[in-house]
């Protein structure tokens, strides 16, 4: 093709180009309606410590155990969110615990039936079979743990300090952390 | 018509979305994760101290003549010291030596009987005067099941202490070598458990 009909050609292009462009807007301008995206956010989840794992006063070498089933020494946890939802939950537990002015440490252990999942949030005396899951291993609740249907879970956690003979008398703390997360089911 | 290598492209760039909107989604996950920290706490409780208040101190004797000295001399009756917390149950055990040793590691039979012991965890009593708690032990035997229960520290006060007496007698041959004895008498001491 000659060089003047090919750059003619190419203009006539662009001007096409330019036509469609211009006219894209005024099709679209034709025919518009709204759709909506639309989403509920169910209730937050929400976890607080109702009581800490308290051990009281322990002897040197007399190790010392509380059970998941005392109301005044087991550590319990609050989760509140959706009522029924599947929830993630997992406990981040310590080896020992620390004298809060030397450092110097004491274990701490916790056996494989010393956490309770309680989804009627009853309290850890009074929870049975028929609430949640007894006897649970603390290094890893219950895959199918939910909220219960009053919007409450509580976790019941117990556990057993081994002092040495020569133990630093004092005050000793260690932190527990559980982590919670929907599973959207 | 879509050549190989544009479609090797294409599918490296939908491979490429899908692992953003995994990240994407993840992220998600990890933003729903509520956290909370308690706390597990416990206090030790006073240490154990025991100490050799006073020595069992046997009073001169001959060759060939028993001695025995009584868990009721304030002055020579053997006397420990435990200290810890009031009211603590306590396992308290006795390694007692079977002779004494003299001048050039001659020895001297020594021996200890079934009321040659005694718990006292009251405060204020002596050798001579027993307070409170368990008398004329064996002292080879301070079990609870001898005992009828674990002996405790005193929770009398100002002492909050228990202290242990302890006798014994002797037996020097005719031919002992003349000159001091003396023998270790081991008191161990822990909590039991409550």
């Amino acid at each position: 093709m000659p060089h003047k009909a090919r750059t003619a050609c190419l203009k006539l292009l662009l001007v096409i180009v330019v036509v469609v462009m211009t006219a894209a807007p005024a099709s679209f301008a034709q025919g518009t309606t709204n759709a909506q995206a639309t989403a509920t956010v169910l209730t937050a989840l929400s976890v607080t410590v109702n009581n800490n794992l308290v051990f009281g006063n322990v002897l040197q070498g007399v190790p010392k155990e509380i059970g998941p089933d005392d109301n005044d020494s087991t550590a319990q946890f609050v989760v509140t969110g959706q009522a029924s939802a599947s929830v993630s939950m997992v406990l981040t537990l310590p080896s020992y615990l620390s004298h809060t002015a030397s450092g110097d440490q004491m274990m701490l252990v916790f056996a494989s039936d010393q956490a309770v999942v309680d989804t009627n949030a009853t309290t850890p005396a009074s929870v049975t079979s028929g609430d949640g899951w007894l006897a649970q291993n603390p290094y890893s609740l219950p895959a199918g743990a939910v909220i219960g249907s009053g919007g409450q879970t509580n976790v019941y956690l117990g556990g057993k300090v081994i002092p040495e003979p020569n133990q630093e008398p004092g005050t000793y703390e260690a932190n527990i952390i559980l982590s919670v997360s929907y599973l959207g089911s | 018509m879509i050549s190989s290598t544009n479609r090797q492209s294409a599918m490296k760039k939908a491979a490429l979305v899908l692992t953003v909107l995994l990240l994407g989604t993840a992220s998600c996950v990890l933003a729903a994760n509520y956290v909370v920290t308690g706390q597990a706490t416990a206090t030790v409780a006073t240490a154990l101290t025991v100490t050799a208040t006073q020595e069992l101190d046997f009073p001169l004797t001959f060759p060939g003549q028993p001695s025995t000295q009584g868990i009721t001399h304030d002055d020579s009756t053997g006397i420990f010291t435990i200290d810890g917390e009031p009211g603590a149950k306590i396992i308290t055990t006795f390694y007692l030596p079977e002779y004494m040793t003299g001048p050039g590691g001659d020895r001297m039979t020594i021996t200890f009987g079934a009321t040659d012991c005694a718990i006292d965890t009251s405060n204020a009593g002596t050798p001579a005067a027993f307070g409170d708690g368990w008398n004329n032990q064996n002292p080879q035997d301070l079990t609870a099941a001898t005992l009828g229960a674990d002996p405790v520290i005193g929770s009398e006060a100002p002492g909050n202490n228990t202290r242990i007496y302890i006798g014994g007698s002797i037996y020097p041959s005719i031919v002992q070598a003349a000159g001091a004895y003396t023998a270790d008498i081991v008191l161990v001491v822990a909590y039991a458990a409550q």
